[in-house]
């Protein structure tokens, strides 16, 4: 079965799994809604819904981009500055084992809503797999390589940008596949715990205002977020990896 | 007698107190000549090389290339190594690989990239990725990129050990022609007897456990020495003293 077969009929089956959960689950409507009062919903409260996913969007993406900046300083920071791994390892090995809720805990006590606690959640939950892939990936670089850039008098912008960087790229864009997903889902998760915009704001609403329509609404608008943050970097990687499969 | 290209003076080399890896090298190799080292695996023949190349530094002695530190003779753009393992950016193509060597010595008096893999039989692969080419296909261009810059020295190390047999053959006859006509200061670590011969002008022979220079044999065999073909009985009988004096010098040392 071609990929796109599998997902067309991944699509199918939820529609049809869904409109059989109305029809027998025997559910109210308040927490199963039918797809087309979900449908309307999108539609009639669409500025609102527009609005919560711009937030979203904006928290994921900077956030994103935090985390890459971060990781991408850390690990190319370590090749060069030797200490640097070894100091930051393990700050990295417990930020990402402190148990998140925790954390989220934590930083609504001490930041209250603003914008600066969201983006460290999206930071904290995205940012490891970056960090591992590079990290993985900058040291499986052809050592017999960088030799011969050596005595070809290669300076070391040259070796990063023939030999380092080449090498960590696979293992980075497959680490985006993972972590660009996770940031949308950080997101969410923050607004959920501290906010009063965003999709994971929407979502707290309908469960105090049992509005289940805007649940799955919102439901519906993150995966399609996530899957989409996922089909591009999968569609980017393999762009820039195809020499791979040539 | 002109200066030597490449000079080791009582060099040693250790990684561990204690323990020599090589010791007391005195080596000269004039301008245009091609040595060859044979030893037991583990005997220090690639540390030399790698010596040579400023990859390493002598625990003790000194490592002259072209009158200078092997670190400035890298500088000059005046170095080629290609070692065992053919070492190619996986995500260029054969002739973008060979083009690099250009891009970083700067060098613009070079070979043609495209024309030197053309003679080195792979008109029909230069936009083959390194994956897509066979061991021999990927040697040749491993070989193309360290020497397209025309540098001075070559540095081989057991460039076709990693070779079957078969390709291992047609490659040393293939080698012999390229050398013979840039002919650039050689140093050539290699394992097998026929193919030191072949290629050289002298054959070193190293023992272990340290590694010192056991033999110094200079072949005088007349070029090209087409030995698949059919093998002259001078041929044959110098790869027979080489093998003999190794085998001694292996013996000695208890392999
Ligand atoms: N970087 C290194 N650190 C420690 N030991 C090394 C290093 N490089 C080589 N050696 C040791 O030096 C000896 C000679 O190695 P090498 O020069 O590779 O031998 P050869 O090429 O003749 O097989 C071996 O015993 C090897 O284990
Ligand atoms: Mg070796």
């Amino acid at each position: 079965m071609s990929d796109r077969r599998a997902y067309l009929l991944m699509l199918v089956s939820v529609a049809v799994i869904w409109l059989l959960a109305v029809r027998w689950s025997g559910l109210p409507p308040l927490t199963l809604p039918s797809p087309v009062k979900v449908g309307e919903v999108l539609w009639d409260e669409r500025s609102a819904m527009l609005e919560g996913t711009l937030s979203t969007l904006f928290t994921a993406l900077l956030g994103y981009a935090l985390a890459n900046l971060i990781a991408l300083s850390l690990a190319i920071g370590s090749v060069y500055i030797r200490w640097l791994e070894a100091f930051s390892t393990p700050w990295v090995v417990v930020l990402k084992n402190i148990p998140f809720v925790a954390l989220a805990s934590l930083l609504i006590i001490t930041m209250g809503s603003s914008l600066l606690p969201r983006l460290i959640i999206v930071v904290l939950v995205c940012f490891h797999p970056l960090l591992a892939n590079l990290n993985q990936g900058l040291k499986a670089a052809d050592r017999v390589l960088i030799d011969r850039m050596r005595t070809l008098d290669g300076s070391r912008w040259e070796i990063f940008r023939y030999v380092l960087w080449p090498s960590a790229l696979p293992y980075y864009l497959a680490a985006h596949e993972i972590a660009f997903t996770t940031s949308i889902v950080g997101a969410i998760v923050a607004e959920w715990f501290l906010s009063r915009q965003g999709l994971g704001h929407i979502l707290v609403q309908g469960m105090t205002e049992y509005r289940g329509d805007r649940i799955y609404a919102a439901t519906l608008i993150s995966s399609v977020l996530s899957f989409g943050a996922y089909w591009i970097c999968r569609a980017t990687g393999r762009h820039l990896t195809r020499w791979q499969r040539a | 007698m002109t200066d030597p290209a490449v000079r080791l003076k009582q060099v040693s080399k250790r990684f561990k107190a204690g323990v020599d890896i090589l010791t007391g090298i005195d080596l000269a190799v004039a301008p245009g000549e091609l040595v060859a080292l044979v030893g037991a695996s583990g005997c220090g023949k690639t540390t030399l090389l790698r010596m040579a190349a400023g990859l390493e530094e002598p625990s003790e002695g000194s490592v002259e290339v072209l009158g200078r530190s092997p670190a400035q003779a890298c500088a000059l753009r005046q170095v080629g190594v290609a070692f065992q393992r053919a070492a190619l950016v996986p995500s260029r193509t054969a002739l973008e690989n060979v083009q690099l060597t250009l891009a970083i010595t700067r060098r613009t008096d070079g070979l043609d990239p495209s024309q030197l893999l053309r003679d080195f039989g792979l008109g029909e692969h230069l936009h083959a990725y390194p994956h897509q080419l066979s061991g021999g296909m990927q040697q040749r261009v491993n070989i193309a990129a360290a020497l397209v810059h025309q540098p001075q020295i070559l540095l081989l190390d057991e460039p076709l050990g990693a070779l079957d047999e078969i390709t291992r053959e047609s490659m040393t006859e293939w080698l012999a022609g390229v050398l013979a006509r840039t002919r650039p200061t050689t140093l050539l670590v290699t394992h097998s007897v026929e193919e030191a011969v072949v290629l050289a002008d002298r054959v070193v022979i190293l023992s272990r456990y340290p590694g010192r220079i056991a033999h110094d044999i200079p072949i005088h065999l007349p070029r090209p020495r087409d030995i698949w073909g059919k093998p002259s009985a001078e041929f044959q009988e110098t790869v027979r003293t080489v093998r003999g004096h190794l085998h001694a010098v292996l013996r000695a040392t208890g392999i």
